[in-house]
């Protein structure tokens, strides 16, 4: 190994070590192959271009996993999933209003809960608009679903920083999951799909399951109301009566079946879409950074009033607003990890069938039994 | 689809050619105008062949360095002829507006 060779090791050692494992003795071979008698040191122009080239792969490997194909078909799906969440949320918020909880009173006082206010006919519009993506998806009008879900997603971002700065009696921290699902949802219904991909993907039987777990999850409050008692989870303090937790938990395995039918790429990258609403659910409920404080209207961030918020205050929030970022940051790499760990193993197993086939061709000619070679055998060029 | 990626697969398109041999080609057939350097090629084919439009041929040392040729696949034909034909209705389109707009024996 002359020194020119040694210097262009030295470059590519920038490379992550997968890449190199493949590509290395390659390009050494083709970065030699280009050299002119005498070079001691590579050239500029191909220095640059080495180091760059090395760079992007790891930095921006991530970044450019998301532009890859696999991508639109999850992403149609999610969106798909997304709005009919927030469809629910809302329709959940009209049956509670109509049949309060059990738990209502405790929480806001007799005579607080306003059946028919303002808040009602919030809930009542988001959840008719929050249909408009759902069946946009469903139709296969993804622009149209993306479209009214920005809509959305704006102004109830826009009515949760109204609602901080007015220090409402509302629970910001689960409010925060939910901006979190409408922010990703929005995203995902922004990446193109192929015409009627949902349809494609789970056809009418999952597409009815999927509109079954929403109608579960919105008639949660109803039931909650006709049994009339509850216990609160260890967990998050979320409460629930003894019919709602079933109900609850047949909704998710619709929805956890609808996902795990899916093609193994799509159902990766669904649950990478997932994971920022559903760490920080995580965090949010066990209070991992010990800011949230417990779960629904508890001190914290609900009671810090506009004027007050602080350094304090302020932290909390990017603390979780950065959270799903992050998850969604490492799920993306995982997803990567995941499919290039598949297809090592895949080359793998290719390598070994070649050298078995090339092991078994000399003993064939010798009088091997012609029944037991593989039918791609001699076709390798 | 990049024209680095379009490069590489016509290259490709009639034999199987390894990574030096496909910055030769391209500079070919690109009249010179593109010469690509190892860092951009070994990104592009890493592209298409996990995007399935390229495979390993063969490999083959020489002189003590690895040497592997890379073949285009059905997919990867496909793709190129949907992109050619993309290409030459577009240059087709741009042509005829480039006959109306040049006088009597100018452009086009």
């Amino acid at each position: 190994m002359n020194s020119l060779e040694r210097r262009y090791r030295s470059l590519l050692a920038l490379y992550p070590a997968d890449h190199r494992a493949i590509y290395q003795e390659e390009m050494v071979g083709v970065l030699m192959d280009g050299t002119s008698p005498g070079q001691r040191y590579p050239r500029l122009g191909e220095a640059a271009n080495l180091i760059s080239a090395a760079v992007w792969r790891r930095l921006g490997g991530a970044a450019g996993s998301l532009t890859d194909p696999g991508w639109r078909p999850a992403a149609a799906v999610f969106g798909l999933l997304g709005s009919l969440l927030m469809m629910a949320r809302e329709t959940y918020s009209i049956v509670e209003h109509l049949f309060p909880p059990p738990w209502i009173h405790q929480m806001v006082g007799p005579g607080e809960q306003s059946v028919l206010g303002p808040h009602f006919w919030f809930a009542v519009s988001y959840a008719v608009l929050w249909l408009v993506p759902v069946a946009a998806m469903i139709v296969g009008w993804q622009r149209l679903a993306a479209v009214v879900a920005s809509g959305l997603v704006a102004w109830s971002g826009w009515g949760y920083v109204w609602i901080i700065g007015k220090s409402a009696a509302v629970d910001p921290p689960s409010s925060l999951v939910w901006l979190t699902i409408e922010i990703t949802t929005v995203a995902a219904l922004w990446v193109p799909a192929e015409s009627r991909s949902v349809r494609r993907q789970l056809g009418w039987r999952r597409i009815g399951l999927l509109l079954g777990a929403g109608a579960l999850l919105s008639i949660l409050g109803y039931v909650e109301h006709l049994q009339g008692n509850y216990r609160v989870l260890p967990v998050a303090g979320i409460r629930f009566s003894s019919w709602s937790l079933p109900l609850a938990v047949i909704a998710v395995g619709f929805i956890g079946y609808v996902v795990f039918r899916l093609e193994d790429r799509s159902r990766r990258r669904v649950l990478a879409f997932i994971a920022p609403a559903l760490v920080q659910l995580v965090v949010i409920g066990y209070d991992v950074f010990g800011i949230s404080e417990g779960w629904r209207l508890q001190p914290s961030i609900a009671d810090i009033s506009g004027e007050d918020m602080g350094v304090r205050g302020w932290g909390e929030i990017s603390v979780l607003l950065l959270v799903p970022l992050v998850a969604f940051a490492i799920a993306i790499v995982a997803v990567r990890q995941r499919e290039r760990s598949l297809r090592l193993a895949k080359l793998g197993r290719e390598r070994e069938r070649e050298t078995a086939t090339a092991q078994s061709a000399p003993s064939t000619r010798d009088g091997g039994d012609p029944t037991l070679r593989s039918p791609d055998d001699g076709q390798a060029t | 689809m990049r024209e680095s990626a379009f490069l590489v697969l016509t290259a490709l398109a009639d034999e199987p050619r390894h990574g030096y041999a496909v910055i030769q080609e391209v500079h070919r057939i690109s009249d010179g105008q593109v010469r690509l350097q190892a860092g951009t090629l070994y990104g592009v084919l890493e592209r298409l062949r996990n995007a399935g439009l390229i495979e390993v041929d063969r490999e083959e040392v020489v002189q003590s360095r690895l040497r592997r040729y890379y073949r285009i696949t059905a997919l990867g034909a496909t793709r190129l002829a949907e992109e050619t034909e993309r290409l030459r209705k577009r240059a087709n389109l741009a042509a005829a507006r480039l006959r109306k707009l040049a006088p009597e024996g100018g452009v086009a």
